[in-house]
């Protein structure tokens, strides 16, 4: 979060100084970048940290090797959690709630939604799938003691099990559920959850990082034109046009 | 050798197929495991299976399982799934135990708890992990064994425990000080042995760490001012800014806990966290928790209402913030968890407890709609909650008066739930009706008419006492003024044996309510005191018994009262009182008059004045008889001491009786000298200055102008007035006799009824009305010729002052023009700008002239002081004057002042406000008496 913090201040100065939209060149802006000393580590530290959130525990090993960067959690959590993640964005959900179980028991007992979540996800697999029998005996064991638990619970149960009333699914109000994107979105919240039971962070500070800057560009186009990042990927400056 | 295939892999097994692998001897450990974790996911979040699973007895089982594991630690054949085996076992156990108590007793039946203990020091850490989070689990259920501190060996278990490397086992140990840790002398122990320097220090660990810490830390500190201030200390000071700045941390739960452990602190100590910068923080981020869709949000509320309870500085921040708003858009988006509704309502009615803009804010976001419908709520807590609210709601004096709160939609519900099974929610609807049943308008009958009666009736036969106070004091409420034809319907249900019961009841505080209902019932026209006499004066006779034997002061004051309004009757009725109040009718009778006049509570001391001032009315053919006997008995050198008795009432009181007595003695025997004592300016007391200065406040904001101008004049100032109009016969000094409206002087039989209203007045006084009747009862008011002749005056008080006095002419028009705006606000058609007083030139020469004892314009010249020596037993029956003077409750204390007079251009919500404001200053007087009775109950 220095890292951030340097570089407000540094566009807050600049701030104050345009009284009215002032222009700042290329090699000015360039030379007050340059000023601004941001540590490798503090660099290497937030790479460690993108790639140790998002899971990616063969590039985290890797990095930590080649930068002596040292992660903030155990490297082999981040396996189990990974494999959890990918239970889920493969539809296995029995296999994702045992791994989970697994991890930390009390994750899914403390987490009436997330649990609920899980299940309905595995409802929709097994309508998916075509297992109408099974997935009607599902609905009616699992989920609607949850429903009776919860009204809002049992809505979306509601939402869920309307799937079978379609013939052709793919078209319907609620296909949507059939989605990919809904796999993906279990799988996120399952994966914010195990990290919250670990004491990380839910949520890679990159982004955020990112979403600050953009942030901070906004308000500082009112004040003054200056050489912006206008493609995230690249990080290139682009003149001001004047 | 294995007893059954196993089942075809994953398809889930039924209950019985698993438990019964589970149980079998001879299953290799390979399936037990498998069993094991099978198991485990099944019940995981899954309460219905929890249940079916614990019919079924797994929980014994897995036990079983788990001490031959341990057992066989490190050797047998089974090695490499030994420790699985207590790991999962483990934490199946915890899963059991987590969020349901009948797990909870059975994983302790089944004696896991020693197990457990026993493996959080084991090599493997995982195992460790298992076992801490299933203590952790067992140890949030109230079901699990209290940890006694007070061994060192526990304590220093408790200590390795918090030093831990392993973040579930400072957990653990964080669990333990949560659940056990009560009592002043254990948190004492624990903060000596430095537990508050570790858990502060697990303020920067993990965020499983840190909601750990700050949740016990919240248990140790928990009122006790002690322990804060070592919380607070130098050493520490630095422990604050940490929690502080987790009111700020990114996880709800953190936020909460936090503000739960801030909170917790202000309401121990109240030097702390007095900025109103953090007030109005704390307040909003509870607000904003209130969103979260989990249990974070459900707590919410409950830190809210905790927050502002009793608190109205809290409450106005509160209100300004609009969290009366947000709150009911959450009500309306609901449906939500039973408990975040209780909580929500019980923030709304912590809100509603003081302040009247809550009140009418709540009251215009249509909230009666949905508070009525939560009545019928499946859950018991929620119509609890929903009780409670609606019943602070319903002091505000403004809409009782306007009878928004007796109609059908709000009754029938109230009335069903007195039948509730549930005790806690026939209490907090007894409190509803109780401050319902005020309704000063004709609704009464309403609900009469719903059978409300025949219920409060029964419920005060009940075998639990707080029952039955609720519902006497609701009987109570509804009998005051209230008309004769109401009364003989209450008393078809309410039998005199069932009175006398009620009077002779084991709890004092039954007895108090009883004797106030009672003492209503006989107030009113004068046939209203033959009820007592019903039945050969068995009723009668048990209140003297009552008043003899009484332990608390409330009770003989509720006792006096009563025989101040019965000796407001004719003849009969004051020889009845005066034969309870000297049993033997021998020569030197020793009365307990003496003693309660000589009473340190100066409450018992003006209610037995005024049984004496209707003793001994001039007006009244025996009266002579009495004052004689009374004389006999020492009370006239008692009287004497108390001329200038510190509170105010109590001297008027005295006055008036001796001025009684002067006129009586004049007439035959040796004349006791009139007393002279014109009132010098020390005596007007502490209290009389500060009442000078509300008057004129408050009489300006309360009345219009003229109401305004007499209610300065404490008693009517004029004594050459002659009050006597209405019979020519009656001696000059019967200046006691009040001041009557026309269509009352053609009535035949007014002396009793001056003595009546006389007696009126005192019944005023009731504390108990949820002490609002505080001022009331130190003014001494007629106020209602009528037949309506109320014990008490319902309007409640919440500001510590002295009663405005008005002249008793303009009383009804006053309180007519009272109910008028608050039935046009209500209907918001009062123009809001109405000026405190008409001329600011004549505003500040009010202001300016001095004034003498209860708030009058003091006399501008020697001469004037002359006269009034002169006629001074016209001052004494002046005091009683006090019968023709009104009271009108105040509104200023001090603090308040400067508020007035932005404030007053919406009188009527000044009104309210003065009169609800009374309340805490009452308490303030009385303090720990009333704390949480008044207002704890039904008010």
């Amino acid at each position: 979060m220095s890292l951030f913090w340097t570089v407000i201040r540094h566009l807050a100065e600049i701030e104050a100084m345009a009284t009215s939209k002032k222009v700042i060149t290329r090699e000015e802006w360039e030379k007050r970048l340059n000023d601004v000393k941001v540590r490798k580590e503090d660099m290497n530290k937030l790479v460690m940290n993108f790639l140790v959130t998002e899971g990616y525990v063969e590039a985290a090993e890797k990095f930590r090797l080649e930068s002596g960067t040292e992660p903030d959690i155990d490297l082999a959590t981040i396996t189990d959690r990974m494999a959890v993640k990918k239970a889920v964005q493969c539809g296995n959900m029995e296999d994702a709630i045992e791994k989970v179980n697994d991890l930390n028991p009390e994750i899914l007992d403390t987490n009436p939604q997330l649990f609920f979540h899980l299940q309905q996800q595995r409802l929709i697999e097994l309508i998916r799938n075509g297992k109408i029998e099974e997935a009607l005996e599902f609905a009616q064991e699992e989920l609607a003691p949850r429903g009776e638990e919860n009204q809002s619970f049992l809505d979306e149960l509601e939402r869920t099990v309307a799937l079978l009333a379609f013939e052709d699914v793919t078209n319907c109000p609620v296909g949507e559920l059939l989605d990919i994107s809904q796999r993906l979105k279990t799988a996120s919240e399952v994966n914010a959850a195990i990290l919250t039971s670990q004491s990380h962070e839910k949520d890679p500070k990159l982004p955020s990082l990112l979403k600050m800057l953009i942030w901070a560009q906004n308000q500082l186009d009112e004040k003054a034109a200056y050489p912006r990042i206008n493609n995230l990927s690249t990080g290139a400056l682009e003149d001001p046009a004047v | 050798m294995p007893t059954s295939a196993p089942p075809p892999s994953n398809y889930p097994s039924r209950s019985e197929d698993l438990i019964g692998r589970l149980n079998s001897i001879h299953a290799p450990y390979e399936a037990k495991l498998k069993a094991l974790r099978e198991l485990k996911n099944q019940i995981i979040g899954n309460r219905t299976k929890k249940l079916a699973f614990l019919k079924l007895g797994a929980v014994p089982s897995v036990i079983s399982i788990l001490s031959s594991a341990i057992a066989e630690n490190g050797g047998g054949a089974n090695l490499e799934f030994n420790e699985p085996v207590i790991i999962q076992s483990a934490a199946a156990i915890g899963s059991f135990a987590c969020g349901l108590d009948a797990g909870v007793k059975a994983v302790l039946d089944a004696g896991a708890f020693p197990l457990l203990f026993g493996l959080i020091s084991h090599q493997n850490e995982k195992v460790v992990d298992a076992s801490a989070r299933s203590l952790k689990l067992i140890y949030q259920s109230k079901l699990a064994p209290k940890y006694d501190f007070f061994q060192e060996k526990n304590m220093d278990f408790l200590l390795s425990l918090l030093n831990s490397k392993n973040e579930n086992v400072t957990g653990l140990g964080a669990s333990i000080i949560t659940h056990s840790c009560h009592t002043c002398t254990e948190q004492h122990t624990l903060s000596e042995s430095g537990v508050i320097k570790k858990l502060i220090s697990l303020l920067g660990g993990s965020l499983i760490q840190r909601d750990a810490s700050l949740e016990s830390l919240g248990a140790i500190i928990k009122e006790n001012p002690g322990v804060v201030s070592k919380f607070m200390g130098p050493e520490n000071g630095r422990a604050l800014n940490v929690v502080t700045e987790l009111t700020k941390d990114r996880y709800p739960r953190t936020r909460l806990l936090a503000c739960v452990c801030l909170i917790l602190i202000r309401n121990t100590s109240t030097c702390y966290l007095q900025d109103a910068g953090i007030k109005t923080k704390l307040i909003l981020i509870l607000l904003e928790l209130i969103d979260d869709p989990g249990q974070v949000g459900d707590e919410a509320p409950f830190a809210l209402s905790s927050l502002i309870a009793e608190k109205e500085d809290l409450q106005k921040i509160a209100f300004d913030s609009d969290v009366i708003d947000k709150l009911c858009n959450h009500v309306e988006k609901g449906p939500f968890q039973a408990k975040r509704l209780q909580g929500i309502f019980l923030a709304l009615g912590d809100l509603c407890s003081k302040l009247e803009c809550c009140r009418d804010r709540l009251l215009y976001l249509k909230a009666f709609n949905f508070l009525t419908d939560v009545l019928n709520h499946d859950i018991p807590e929620v119509r609890a909650a929903a009780c409670i609210c609606l019943k602070n709601v319903a002091r505000s004096v403004k809409n009782l008066s306007a009878g928004h709160f007796m109609n059908e939609a709000v009754i029938i519900p109230l009335v069903q739930l007195l039948h509730d099974t549930c005790t806690s929610v026939q209490i907090a609807a007894l409190g509803a009706i109780s401050n319902i049943v005020v309704d000063f308008t004709v609704h009464k009958s309403t609900f009469i008419q719903c059978g409300g009666v025949k219920q409060l009736v029964q419920l005060s036969k009940s075998m639990d006492s707080t029952i039955r106070v609720n519902a006497v004091w609701a009987l109570k409420n509804l009998m005051f003024l209230i008309n004769s034809t109401c009364k003989e319907e209450i008393l078809s249900e309410l039998s005199p044996s069932m009175l006398i019961s009620l009077i002779c009841d084991p709890e004092t505080s039954v007895q108090e309510q009883a004797l106030a209902l009672v003492r209503n019932l006989v107030d009113g026209p004068i046939d209203s005191v033959e009820y007592v006499f019903a039945e050969e004066g068995l009723l009668l006779n048990a209140i003297g018994r009552q008043m003899q034997s009484a332990s608390k002061v409330e009770v003989v004051i509720q006792a006096m009262y009563f025989l101040s309004n019965v000796a407001s009757g004719n003849e009969f009725h004051k020889e009845a009182v005066m034969n309870l109040l000297f049993p033997q009718a021998g020569s030197d009778t020793h009365t307990i008059l003496i003693k309660f006049l000589q009473s340190t509570d100066s409450r018992l001391r003006t209610a037995s004045l005024w049984t004496l001032v209707n003793l001994t009315l001039t007006s009244s053919p025996g009266a002579y008889n009495r004052v004689m006997k009374l004389q006999t008995a020492g009370i006239v050198s008692q009287l004497k001491n108390m001329v200038n008795d510190p509170c105010l009432d109590v001297k008027l009181r005295a006055r008036t009786a001796l001025g009684q007595f002067g006129d009586s003695s004049t007439v035959v025997c040796s004349p006791t000298p009139r007393i002279q004592t014109p009132e010098n300016p020390d005596s007007s007391s502490f209290e009389q200055s500060m009442d000078s200065q509300s008057l004129s406040e408050s009489g300006t904001n309360e009345e219009d102008a003229a109401a305004a101008k007499q209610s300065r004049c404490t008693i009517p100032p004029h004594p050459d007035r002659d009050y006597r109009v209405e019979d020519p016969n009656l001696p000059q000094g019967s200046l006691t006799i009040r001041p009557r409206s026309d269509d009352i002087l053609v009535q035949p039989q007014q002396p009793e009824h001056v003595g009546h209203s006389i007696a009126y007045a005192s019944n005023l006084h009731d504390p108990y009305y949820g002490g609002m009747m505080a001022a009331y009862g130190q003014a001494s008011v007629p106020p209602h010729l009528y037949d309506k002749h109320q014990a008490r005056m319902p309007l409640p008080l919440e500001m510590a002052q002295e009663p405005v006095y008005v002249n008793a002419k303009q009383y009804h028009g006053i309180l007519r023009r009272r109910q008028l705006r608050a039935k046009a606000e209500l209907e918001k058609k009062l123009i809001k700008s109405r000026k405190p007083y008409l001329h600011e030139s004549r505003h500040q020469h009010a202001l300016r002239r001095a004034r003498s004892s209860g708030g009058r314009f003091a006399k501008k010249s020697d001469s004037d002081t002359l006269k009034r020596t002169e006629s001074c037993s016209a001052i004494s029956s002046l005091s009683i004057g006090s019968s023709r003077s009104e009271p009108l409750p105040l509104e200023l204390n001090e603090s308040k002042v400067h508020d007035i007079q932005h404030l007053h251009g919406n009188d009527l919500s000044n009104f309210r406000k003065r009169t609800n404001l009374q309340e805490p200053a009452y308490e303030s007087r009385f303090g720990e008496r009333w704390d949480g009775r008044t207002s704890g109950q039904q008010w």
